[in-house]
């Protein structure tokens, strides 16, 4: 197992490197650059190349993709050419903030996906069924700045019960920090709960038509047994992975929300980063985001094993 | 790692990128594009307008913590380098300027740190006497050597030294006395020492900091700073030395930025915030008459215009940009985009409220006739092909789609191209457009509407527009003190160039401020500058 991990994590270098290539390259192919939108309405070409100059935006774009790796692979992510804070303190500032909006996300969609989709494929086409099924329905449909809107006119303007938005830390207040993030945890996990209760329930009632699943309901086990022990757990491989694509989305795909709810995350910061075409600073998130997906994609693969011991990585 | 999951992350990641870059999602980007001392923009937030009748009523009450909303966070603190309005927010109310503007009124200014000043018979001395006793907020007092440093500081950094480049010298005879003397007159000189960013900084804690003021306090203000958590919030505190005596009111302003409208318009809703700087119009709509909460406006300093290309096809005649002056319909376009709330401009860019505001009236309706008239005399009597360029701003995109209707009554076929802001902005700046939709928000002295647009060659030039008498009449302005025959010289430029229409004047923004009932003092006003904070206070 532990050569496996490190054989994933040093193949995991040239997949960044990657990521790192097209990402540099993708954001310069966006039109405009860093001096435009540093001048803004006060463009003038004589301004323009003095600052590409200082920048070091005038070299070829080759020139400047080696200077940055040459950094970052030294640790170094630059300094943010609107604000002069190093990328890699702001992006630290903000990344305690994501991760906890991601963690209560998936951890909502999670309380609410697995029993529902279990007991919906455990009771199929019984009212609990059509009812997981609306849920499904309506958490994939409905976009989540929309549920985010429509949560902020009902529980802050009409119940008066949580703040709009705005952000409390952990170790400041724990009770105004659960009741920040109470409705953008919620906003954002809908969807993810949908999509992993769809899958549950597709896997769960695949399992169930299982012959052991038969073998271990003649043999007489207890109904939660057989769900929970035989059915479950055997249903959930599918789910993990699912869990892990979605857990990875929400780390970067949050930018709405964190605007929404006014939230000082990573997201909100390369939406800032973008609108600035702040390089270094985007560069650093996209790097961030991608390590961050790549490793969750290893726990995924490492709790497969665990959960089904057939699977080896030997 | 699974090639599917990365290709699917990496189109996922594209996704995002396109979107954002080609979408214009409100309060991003250009947010922070209304100025310190005039910018261009087409951001919709930077409406401006206010009332300045908003007299507080009994006896102000001391202590109590205000909080305050817009939309986005400042970049830096440095006064004499940051341009972002965000930043002068927060900035004018850590600092003081040598003179500020005067409440309730545009563009008048009166004495801040100045107690008496003179200006000699040539324009070109000026001798400040200071406020005896101010102090920093780490104690040092502040002397007419820390003024000299700011100026020369002011003009090192860059973003404002085109205000000062007429400074000759400064001299300091005593710790209160400070005599500036010009090259040239320079008669809004005393507005540009009034801009909340030309602030008098204290010298020691520059030089602690490395020169740098990013994000330290070396002010005398009223508030000073307590901590900034940026895109979280801003917290000032009440400064107990400060050197007006019983000011300020307030013990805490709490900043936020909150980009969402709905969040912001919930927040002052559900009382917890005091005030939300800026509105648009539809918040207007939304938080008038809502019980416990007051949306106060005036005319702002955000006016908007279609600029012409003076040296393309058919713009070139004369006669043909009037004929676009005549064929809009002012009235129409504020109705359909900025929901009647603006303020139409028939004659010069300087709106009504202003000092200088001229009182043309060349194109009080849409004339349709009059229009296909002046387009056959210049020799297109069936209209021709033109692509008017527009930025990310909706209600300038909207603008667009309603002027293109206008136009087609007069034969004039308008293809509507929307850029990315920065783009746009590098083709305004490069002169490649034929028409474009944007507007200027932030001046303050009618030198700073005129002089820089309209005056042969000059920065901002972007029309290419150029008439001789124009630039006499602006070269003389700026040289010539005192505000009736400035007015003059300033209705005469504007009144030659609303003639000659290198750029169709739209309207002048409102700046709208809500407040809740219980703030008292504060004053809405045309720059959105809030150094009236100082003065407010909540009723208990």
């Amino acid at each position: 197992m532990g050569r496996y991990i490190l054989k994933r994590l040093l193949i995991a270098i040239p997949v960044l490197i990657g990521i790192s290539f097209i990402s540099f390259f993708l954001v310069r192919l966006v039109p405009g650059d860093t001096v435009t939108a540093l001048l803004g309405s006060n463009y003038n070409e004589e301004q323009a190349l003095i600052l590409r100059e200082k920048l070091g935006l005038d070299q070829p774009l080759i020139v400047q993709y080696g200077l940055w790796m040459a950094n970052v692979l030294q640790g170094d992510l630059g300094y943010s050419s609107f604000t002069n804070q190093p990328v890699a303190t702001a992006l630290m500032e903000r990344l305690p903030i994501t991760i906890e909006l991601t963690v209560i996300s998936v951890v909502f969609a999670l309380i609410i996906a697995i029993p529902l989709g279990t007991y919906a494929a455990v009771k199929r086409n019984s009212p609990m069924d059509y009812g997981a099924s609306f849920f499904g329905m309506f958490g994939i449909s409905v976009p989540n700045f929309w549920l985010g809107t429509i949560m902020i006119l009902v529980f802050s303007l009409h119940w008066g019960i949580l703040p709009s938005g705005g952000f409390v830390g952990l170790a400041e207040d724990l009770g105004g920090n659960i009741r920040s993030m109470a409705m953008p945890g919620i906003a954002l996990g809908t969807a993810v709960g949908a999509v992993v209760m769809r899958m549950t329930r597709s896997s769960m009632l695949e399992v169930v038509g299982e012959e052991y699943m038969k073998m271990a309901k003649a043999k007489g086990v207890s109904q939660s047994r057989w769900i929970w022990k035989h059915g479950l757990k055997n249903a959930l491989i599918p789910v993990i992975t699912v869990v892990g694509i979605q857990t990875g989305y929400l780390l970067g795909g949050s930018v709405v929300i964190e605007q929404i709810f006014s939230l000082p995350g990573v997201g909100r910061l390369a939406l800032q980063a973008i609108a600035n075409r702040d390089y270094s600073l985007l560069q650093g998130a996209i790097l961030l985001i991608a390590t961050t997906f790549v490793i969750i994609n290893l726990i995924v693969d490492i709790l497969y094993a665990y959960l089904n011991p057939k699977i080896r990585y030997d | 790692m699974n090639m599917k999951k990365l290709v699917v992350f990496l189109a996922f990641l594209f996704v995002s990128f396109v979107m954002v870059a080609c979408s214009s999602p409100e309060g991003t980007g250009s947010d922070n594009k209304e100025a310190d001392n005039g910018k261009q923009t087409n951001d919709s937030n930077d409406a401006n307008e206010n009332n300045g009748e908003d007299q507080p009523s009994g006896e102000p009450v001391v202590g109590g913590e205000l909080s305050i909303a817009d939309l986005n966070d400042a970049q830096g603190l440095d006064p004499h380098k940051e341009t972002g309005a965000q930043s002068m927010r927060y900035i004018e109310n850590m600092y003081n300027t040598l003179f500020k503007y005067k409440t309730g009124t545009y563009g008048e200014i009166e004495g801040e740190l100045v107690e008496d000043y003179e200006i000699s018979e040539d324009g070109l001395t000026y001798t400040f006497t200071l406020v005896d006793g101010v102090t920093f907020h780490n104690g040092d007092p502040l002397t007419s050597e820390d003024v000299k440093y700011s100026i020369e500081r002011i003009v090192e950094m860059v973003s404002r030294a085109p205000q000062f480049e007429q400074v000759d010298k400064i001299e300091t005879p005593d710790e209160t006395t400070v005599v500036v003397t010009l090259k040239e007159p320079v008669a809004p000189f005393l507005t540009f020492l009034a801009n909340p960013m030309n602030a008098i900084v204290n010298k020691n804690i520059v030089e602690e900091n490395d020169g740098s003021l990013d994000r330290v306090d070396a002010g005398s203000g009223p508030f000073q700073l307590v901590e900034w958590k940026k895109d979280e919030q801003m917290v000032l505190e009440k400064y107990d030395d400060y050197f007006k005596e019983g000011l300020p009111y307030l013990d805490r302003i709490v900043w936020k930025a909150i980009p969402d409208e709905t969040a912001r318009t919930t927040a002052i809703r559900n009382d917890e915030l005091d005030i939300i700087l800026q509105l648009s119009p539809k918040d207007i709509q939304l938080l008038e008459g809502k019980d416990g909460i007051n949306v106060e406006s005036v005319t702002g300093s955000y006016w908007e215009y279609i600029g012409l290309n003076v040296n393309s096809g058919p713009l070139k005649e004369k006669a043909v940009r009037q004929a676009i002056a005549w064929a809009v319909n002012r009235d129409e376009l504020n109705d359909a985009v900025k929901f009647g709330q603006a303020t139409p401009l028939t004659g010069g860019p300087i709106p009504p409220g202003h000092w200088a505001y001229g009182e043309l009236d060349t194109y009080p309706m849409q004339d349709v006739d009059k229009a296909k008239e002046l387009l056959a005399e210049a020799g297109y009597p069936d209209g021709f092909d033109i692509t008017v360029k527009v930025g990310q701003n909706q209600a300038q995109v909207d603008a667009a789609q309603v002027i293109k209707q206008q136009l087609k009554e007069v034969g004039i076929n308008v293809k509507v191209n929307q850029l990315e802001d920065s783009i746009f902005f590098e083709d305004l700046g490069n002169k490649e457009f034929d028409m474009a939709i944007v507007g200027w928000v932030g001046f303050v002295d009618p030198d700073e509407f005129l002089y820089n647009i309209f005056h042969t060659g000059a920065i901002y030039n972007q029309q290419g527009y150029s008439n001789e008498e124009v630039d006499a009449l602006l070269e003389k302005g700026r040289k010539t003190i005192g505000e009736e025959e400035r007015k003059e010289i300033y209705t005469e430029a504007q009144r030659l160039i609303v003639e000659d229409a290198p750029m169709v004047f739209l309207y002048a923004n409102q700046q709208a401020s809500a407040l809740r009932d219980d703030v008292k003092g504060f004053d809405v006003n045309p720059t959105v500058t809030t150094i009236s904070l100082e003065e407010t206070w909540i009723e208990q």
